[in-house]
């Protein structure tokens, strides 16, 4: 296939990549990118030209229905967004989609620099300053395609959107999902907080996180376009980008803690890393002209929704299967108190060992016993 | 390899690599799955997969004599042949009978250790001052040697990322820039070795060396068509 597919591209599929503009000599290379953690039968491969130091062409190669899809909508979604002239420099340009024999095969450009999370892995990037820097990017990245991706507002339904989720996640796993009462009435009393607040319509990019962020000396990029979903909540995309640093355990040096451990690090604990979290999150809302506290409901909703997905998709579609949604939902449900997402006066008097009881939005609504 | 490494190996890699086309005979020529299993991987034609226990006890480093007709297959019977783990005592008859039983033009895939991984240059002296006997896997030059003489055509090398169950990256060796990339962008080093290969290789690539940057080489051969095309 590999040699074959050279071929395809050097014979018929050139075209597409003349067409646009660009020039790649033969003879042709390629470096093969697989990923063998979902036997998906598909791989991407680098293509370089004669005596390029860069490949300039990516080819992506999928046998599997599911992988097929996936590619077909990631074309029709670059082919959407790099229409949009703000974001046209920092996504892959779609060169074609094409058949060859029972595979489906995709051609984009390639987007100069480094995976972040390559070079996180690498530990080039350790210094909170770096960090900051890099996570800063990713969001205001993202407030641009949210921007251009905007599809109207929703009027937050308040109670019943705690309600119907919970109710699912318990008729889907039953026991494995543990959240105490007062979680619940907790999330449901700042639903109702927040009924009929207009929420914006986004575009999310579904799979946003460190290593499908590119980045160089000034400029980002974003790849792997085949979950794309329009109509989304604000915020997601910047949660699994954070919760994906996690998994690199970013602040601790240490790439070895257990995932549960490295979630309740970074959105529970007290350190530099939470607090950049939480800063990123702050910076957001206030760019979005939502108010703050709404990042702790938001937050918990975006948890119940990737635990429900993952019911739905099996174990094996978090993280390869080294942690779970479901675990992580637990694990903040008994511990949402210490949330770093927690509305901030309510921390401080919840750690001081007083009560919180809510009774409407504004100042009034923090009262002691 | 275990039986899932090994499931997982075979679904992704060979037919990425070789030119398999829909009711095509590919064998597998494996130690770890029972003599006679047949193995079906999509749009294909079901795998035979050979006995070759690549692991077994064997680690003398003399050739073990070649066994015709050692593969219960016909001559020129299968159009793909791929030997992920055959070791140097049985390189000498398993690729004898890989080109027997492939048909002209077809495809061989063969991994090899790299015996001029900058690693083992270094460690050689001190092996060779402990008398060690050498190490059990098919060396590259062996390998390649070994395909010249049964008539096959190296057609290209692949440097594999890590080993060979958690390949993630394979790299044309034909192309430096293309190496020099790799280690520039996309290689996460995991040990010392690939730490120092990566702090090395534009020095290695820039004097046509790059190869020994990667301890495993993936190998894929062809036997030569009969009228000249493949």
């Amino acid at each position: 296939m590999f040699p074959a597919l050279l071929h395809r591209l050097r014979a018929e599929w050139i075209g597409a990549i003349n067409c646009a503009g660009m020039a790649l000599e033969p003879p042709f290379s390629a470096i093969m990118v697989s990923d063998l953690e979902d036997q998906g039968l598909a791989a991407s491969f680098l293509i370089f030209g004669a005596g390029q130091s860069q490949p300039s062409v990516v080819l992506k190669w999928a046998h599997t229905p599911d992988r097929q899809t996936y590619l077909a909508r990631e074309q029709r979604t670059l082919t959407e967004l790099w229409a949009i002239s703000a974001l046209s420099g920092t996504i892959p340009r779609p060169l074609g989609c094409f058949q060859a024999e029972a595979s489906t095969v995709t051609l984009q450009t390639w987007l100069c620099g480094s995976s972040l999370r390559v070079l996180l892995q690498r530990q080039e990037r350790t210094s909170v300053g770096q960090i900051r820097h890099d996570l800063f990017r990713a969001q205001v990245w993202i407030q641009l395609l949210q921007t251009a991706t905007a599809l109207g507002a929703l009027q937050f339904p308040g109670r019943p959107a705690i309600e119907q989720r919970v109710e699912l996640l318990h008729r889907k796993a039953g026991d494995r999902v543990d959240l105490p009462q007062r979680f619940v009435d907790r999330l449901a009393a700042e639903a109702e907080e927040f009924r009929e607040l207009r929420l914006p319509l986004v575009g999310r990019h579904g799979d946003f996180g460190p290593r499908n962020f590119v980045v160089s000396t000034n400029r980002v990029g974003v790849i792997n376009w085949g979950s794309f979903t329009r109509g989304a909540l604000p915020l997601d995309d910047i949660f699994s980008f954070a919760v994906e640093m996690v998994e690199l355990c970013v602040w601790s040096r240490s790439h070895w803690l257990e995932m549960g451990h490295a979630f309740y690090e970074a959105f529970v604990e007290d350190n530099w890393f939470s607090k950049l979290i939480a800063e990123c999150v702050d910076r957001y809302l206030r760019a979005m002209h939502l108010p703050e506290e709404i990042a702790y409901l938001l937050f918990s909703l975006f948890l119940l929704d990737m635990a429900a997905l993952e019911l739905q998709r099996g174990a094996a579609w978090a993280f390869g299967g080294r942690a779970s949604w479901l675990q992580f939902l637990n694990h903040y449900a008994s511990h949402e108190r210490h949330s770093i997402f927690y509305p901030k006066e309510r921390r401080m008097i919840a750690l001081s060992g007083s009560t919180v009881v809510p009774a409407g939005r504004g100042a009034s609504s923090i009262r002691t016993t | 390899m275990n039986d899932q490494r090994m499931q997982s190996f075979i679904l992704a890699q060979p037919i990425t690599l070789l030119p398999i086309q829909p009711s095509q005979r590919v064998v597998i020529l494996s130690g770890t799955a029972p003599c006679g299993q047949v193995v079906v991987i999509p749009d294909v034609t079901p795998i035979v997969v050979a006995p070759a226990n690549p692991y077994d006890t064997e680690r003398s480093a003399r050739p073990a004599l070649p066994r015709q007709g050692a593969l219960p297959l016909s001559s020129g019977s299968v159009h793909h042949v791929v030997a992920p783990s055959i070791t140097r005592a049985q390189a000498g008859w398993l690729l004898a009978e890989a080109a027997r039983v492939l048909a002209p033009g077809g495809w061989l895939l063969v991994y090899a250790r790299n015996d001029h991984w900058m690693q083992w240059l270094a460690h050689r002296s001190v092996r060779l001052r402990r008398n060690r006997a050498p190490r059990p896997e098919l060396p590259l030059g062996m390998c390649t040697q070994l395909l010249r003489q049964n008539q096959l055509t190296v057609f290209n090398l692949y440097g594999i990322d890590g080993e060979l169950e958690h390949m993630n990256h394979l790299i044309p060796l034909d192309q430096p820039g293309a190496v020099r990339f790799y280690f520039h962008r996309l290689i996460v080093p995991n040990s010392h070795a690939s730490r120092f290969a990566r702090r090395c290789a534009a020095l290695f690539t820039a004097i046509r060396l790059h190869s020994a940057l990667f301890r495993s080489i993936a190998v894929v051969a062809q036997r030569p068509p009969a009228h000249g095309g493949p």
